[in-house]
């Protein structure tokens, strides 16, 4: 009876027919002529001919039987070694059958990976691996692997097409080197050091004892010293609630002079979300995430290291190959004072329509510009068609996106004369002047912005 | 019309030539000249003079054959590739049993390499216990091919009598129990 390689009997149900291969029917056919053909004649050189092919096809036979394959092979088995990595993180699929099985895993490569071997194709005894190499954050489908199994001479074989897996590839972690102040804080206990007096830990000032004030805070040294009571004033300590907008509505790839590992402006608008994200978590705020695009979906507001969690599994599960037409969202309204991390290639109408929205209901809106920089890049423009891989292109791409750009700038020039900083997300200090300048300005007088 | 109309799908698919791997393209060549050799030992003799008529069918069957076996190597057709081997062997008057041992391992080793190579994908890498697999199952093949023409050797030297059928329906009997199927349950 089928073994399976942990020693357990293999279940019926779980193996598949070989059949046999060209070769086996080329064996007996030209083994058989060759035998023949020598007792019809009497000539007995001529079964020396055949005898080879003949030991081959009976010794293919014979160890099919030896291993009770006659009934079927195990149905091979596809495993990931992990369910979730981060970019630039690596996992392996392995397909396993039964010892003394030549096993052949092939597998098509998904989109944003790598495979090693490189076509993603190899052959091993009874077990063989494969290597995923994930460049890029989302949800990879893994497969569907077709597995080809045959005895170590290849005289029988089956194929099987095993279903595809998913592999979660959760965003790159940046830590942002930037203030954790916020220009607004809301809440009333938190990281965040207040300007309201209030109770809290920080002290403000000792002043004079008012009726109200606890007693534990009296400074029993200053009231000894001036005669009179004294307490220690505190300031409140707060946090705030942070909302992101994610633009997921374009995925624009960067321009093909650019290197390969360079980021589409998805994939930066999604690392700029998790550094984000992660810097006000760790500083206890509170973070949602608002997807104009639906490709993550909304992120209710949370914090701590669960809510990261949340929002990277969301990342992780997004499918950013799907091609589905998703229904954009509209955020109708915001608390005022809520400071708010805009991430967008400002592309499309929408998304800027949002930016406007936000800033009329009072919100600290902060614009990170994720079109890749390789994009609109006037610098390769000479006049003349650009050379891409040897050949001059027939499209006007560049200077398409040339105008493109220059046409945004109107976009970002408004924003910025409409108090909207609009800062290029260059990764971990992108964001740290704007958030000290954010600050500096809650002191500033306001004016409501239609 | 522009030459690369004309160019550009052949230079494509000389490219797609560079996915094939290294072992593919050994097992195919080995495989072939293995074939070759077989062939060649087949036709050339001391009484061939030229190229007649015989000869040149022989080599332009075996030729197709080889060239179905590069594409497909699990196709039936390249049965013939090996047919001819065997036809040029029996029409052969000066058939000694050492050419025709040597030619049936040279043709055993071109079909074993095809064998393997059907079995494999063409841009695939194969790893090294699985070549010691393949090899490993050769070698005893080998062995047993070796023994078997020893003995067949011998025996050809041998007056038969009735006592052979004895032992021809002992060999019988053994090879019976070593290839049929057994029934489920049963070792």
């Amino acid at each position: 009876m089928n073994t399976r390689p942990d020693g357990e009997a293999a279940d019926p149900a779980r193996t598949v027919r070989s059949r046999p291969t060209g070769a086996l029917v080329r064996a007996a056919a030209v083994g058989v002529s060759a035998l023949v053909l020598a007792v019809l004649v009497g000539k007995p050189p001529l079964i020396l001919v055949g005898l080879p092919l003949l030991v081959w096809a009976v010794a293919a036979l014979a160890r099919r039987t030896a291993r009770g394959e006659e009934r079927g092979v195990p149905l091979p088995r596809l495993r990931l070694n992990r369910q979730q990595l981060e970019e630039d993180g690596a996992a392996s699929a392995t397909v396993t059958t039964a010892p003394g099985l030549l096993t052949t895993a092939s597998l098509p490569m998904p989109p944003h990976a790598d495979l090693a071997p490189r076509y993603g194709s190899r052959t091993g005894d009874g077990t063989t691996r494969l290597r995923i190499g994930a460049r890029r954050w989302g949800r990879i489908e893994v497969g569907p692997a077709h597995v080809l199994t045959a005895d170590a001479l290849g005289a029988y074989r089956t194929e099987v097409t095993l279903p595809a897996t998913s592999l979660q590839v959760m965003p790159a972690s940046v830590v942002l080197d930037a203030p954790v102040d916020v220009p607004s804080p809301i809440g009333v206990s938190g990281a965040h050091l207040s300007r309201r007096r209030g109770d809290g830990t920080a002290l403000a000032e000792v002043r004079a004892f008012r009726p109200g004030d606890r007693l534990h805070r009296i400074n029993w040294r200053v009231t000894s010293r001036t005669g009179t009571l004294h307490t220690n004033a505190t300031f409140t300590e707060q946090d705030t609630e942070v909302l992101i907008v994610t633009d997921t509505t374009s995925d624009v790839s960067p321009a093909p002079w650019a290197s390969t590992e360079a980021p589409t402006s998805l994939d930066m608008t999604i690392r700029a979300t998790t550094a984000v994200a992660r810097h006000y978590l760790g500083a206890g705020d509170r973070v949602a995430v608002f997807d104009i695009g639906h490709l993550i979906g909304q992120v209710p507001a949370g914090s701590g290291p669960r809510q990261l969690r949340v929002l990277t599994d969301a990342l992780a599960r997004a499918s950013r190959d799907d091609g589905t037409l998703r229904p954009l969202h509209r955020m109708r309204s915001v608390r005022p004072g809520t400071l708010t991390v805009v991430c967008s290639p400002l592309l499309r109408p929408e998304p800027i329509a949002q930016i406007g929205m936000l800033v009329s209901h009072g919100a600290d809106v902060l614009v990170v510009d994720t079109l890749p920089a390789s994009i609109g890049d006037t610098s390769v423009l000479r006049g003349r068609p650009l050379k891409l891989e040897g050949r001059a292109s027939e499209r006007f791409w560049p200077e398409a996106w040339a105008l493109r750009r220059m046409q945004r700038e109107t976009t970002v020039r408004e924003l910025r004369e409409a108090g909207v900083p609009v800062t290029a997300w260059e990764g971990a200090s992108s964001l740290a002047p704007v958030l000290l300048s954010l600050s500096a300005a809650r002191s500033a007088p306001r004016r409501r912005r239609a | 019309m522009r030459a690369g109309v004309l160019i550009d799908p052949i230079a494509d698919r000389l490219l797609e030539l560079r996915r094939i791997a290294p072992v593919q393209w050994g097992l195919r060549g080995g495989g072939t000249l293995a074939v070759a050799g077989a062939l060649a030992l087949a036709l050339i003799s001391p009484s061939t003079s030229g190229a007649s008529v015989g000869i040149v069918l022989a080599v332009l069957v075996s030729a197709i054959g080889l060239v179905a076996l590069w594409f497909d190597p699990d196709t039936d057709l390249g049965v013939l590739a090996l047919l001819p081997v065997v036809a040029a062997l029996f029409l052969r008057g000066d058939l000694t049993m050492a050419l025709a041992g040597a030619t049936g391992l040279l043709l055993l080793l071109g079909h074993a390499a095809f064998a393997i190579a059907a079995v494999m994908p063409v841009h695939g890498t194969l790893e090294r216990a699985a070549l010691r697999l393949a090899v490993r199952a050769l070698a005893g093949v080998a062995v047993l091919a070796v023994v078997a023409g020893l003995l067949t050797v011998l025996l050809a030297r041998i007056q038969l009598g009735p006592w052979m059928i004895v032992l021809g329906a002992v060999a019988a009997v053994a090879l019976w129990i070593a290839v049929v199927p057994r029934a489920p349950g049963r070792r």
